[in-house]
């Protein structure tokens, strides 16, 4: 035993300074692993506890329950909820990536009232704390069908010219000047964030 | 996983004439993971993928989301994982499991269920286990 002391004292001398300040900060890193570890949130929540017996839903459960209510609107062409359960309450954030843009307000009012109902089958009224819907993207199919089309800019600037020279252009020639420019291009950003 | 392997005696006539009665917990298991498969809105028992890998491992495949123990009456506490229909209501389905798997055990074993655990793991569509079935099959 003291021959081993005396061989790991000497292996200590030969290290270098940084060898020990790096196994040091390994040894550090390992011990706030595992308090993060030890920390960890509670992964499930209550629904009721009776004499019979308790019943408990995962967060996994209830994030997949929010994805499928998600998914199953017409407008939702993907869906990733993140459920934070902080005491007894639970609240939860969906990230949407809808199909257009169109009725977007609607939509995330629409699945709000959704995802509430559906918490409140599951659990009990006072555990679903907020709601929060976030749209991060439009779906390509969508924007793919968008027409594009492209304002010439010099006809565009000769059509403005040829509007301060004259008159101003009587209703008539004004339709029949819309009719010969070609559809306004619309490009919506494919992805706002991700 | 010991606690598993225990038996407990079970039965009136534990100290007649013909001998003890004793079930293994892997057989109760068994009835409780049976019990639970046929409630509407129940669509598979398991636990977590840990859970699961050591159930495969120990080639006790009745015992994966399923666990067995008593308290010190004797009765039994079980603790049960399970996957779930989505569109169902959670709460009332996890409760009419507890009462059937409770009833099952009892009438089964001849032994008082203490409490029924029900953990909710998933959600699931139903064409989805379907899917997985037939996908492991193959």
């Amino acid at each position: 035993m003291p021959e081993f002391a005396q061989q790991a004292s000497e292996l200590l001398d030969n290290l270098h300074p940084y060898a020990i300040a790096g196994i040091f900060a390994v040894f550090v890193l390992v011990l706030i692993g595992l308090g993060c570890l030890l920390k960890k949130p509670p992964s499930r929540l209550t629904a009721f506890s009776s004499e019979t017996g308790s019943v408990l839903v995962s967060r996994k459960a209830l994030q997949e329950l929010i994805r499928q209510a998600c998914l199953r609107d017409d407008f939702v062409e993907a869906a990733r909820p993140v459920v934070k359960i902080s005491g007894s309450k639970i609240h939860t954030r969906v990230d949407l990536r809808l199909t257009s843009p169109t009725n977007l307000k609607k939509t995330s009012e629409r699945l709000q009232t959704r995802i509430s109902e559906l918490l409140q089958k599951s659990l009990n009224f006072d555990q679903i704390g907020h709601i929060e819907i976030m749209v991060t993207s439009f779906g390509k199919s969508d924007v793919d069908e968008i027409p594009i089309i492209e304002i010439p800019i010099a006809e565009q600037a000769s059509s403005t010219l040829k509007a301060k020279d004259t008159t101003p252009p009587s209703e008539k020639e004004k339709i029949t000047r819309l009719a010969k420019q070609p559809p306004l291009q619309i490009v919506y950003p494919h992805t706002l964030s991700r | 996983m010991d606690s598993q392997e225990s038996t407990i005696e079970t039965g009136d006539d534990q100290e007649g004439s013909l001998g003890q009665i004793k079930v293994n917990h892997t057989v109760v298991s068994t009835i409780v993971k049976m019990a639970a498969i046929n409630v509407a809105g129940v669509l598979a028992v398991g636990g977590n993928f840990v859970e699961n890998f050591i159930a495969q491992i120990s080639s006790k495949e009745s015992d994966k989301g399923v666990r067995v123990s008593e308290d010190e009456a004797g009765n039994y506490q079980i603790e049960i994982r399970v996957l779930m229909e989505y569109g169902v209501e959670l709460a009332k389905t996890a409760e009419i499991l507890q009462m059937i798997v409770a009833k099952q055990v009892t009438n089964m074993t001849g032994k008082p269920v203490a409490n029924v655990d029900v953990i909710i793991e998933g959600v699931k569509m139903a064409d989805e286990i379907g899917n997985e079935d037939e996908e492991t099959a193959e």
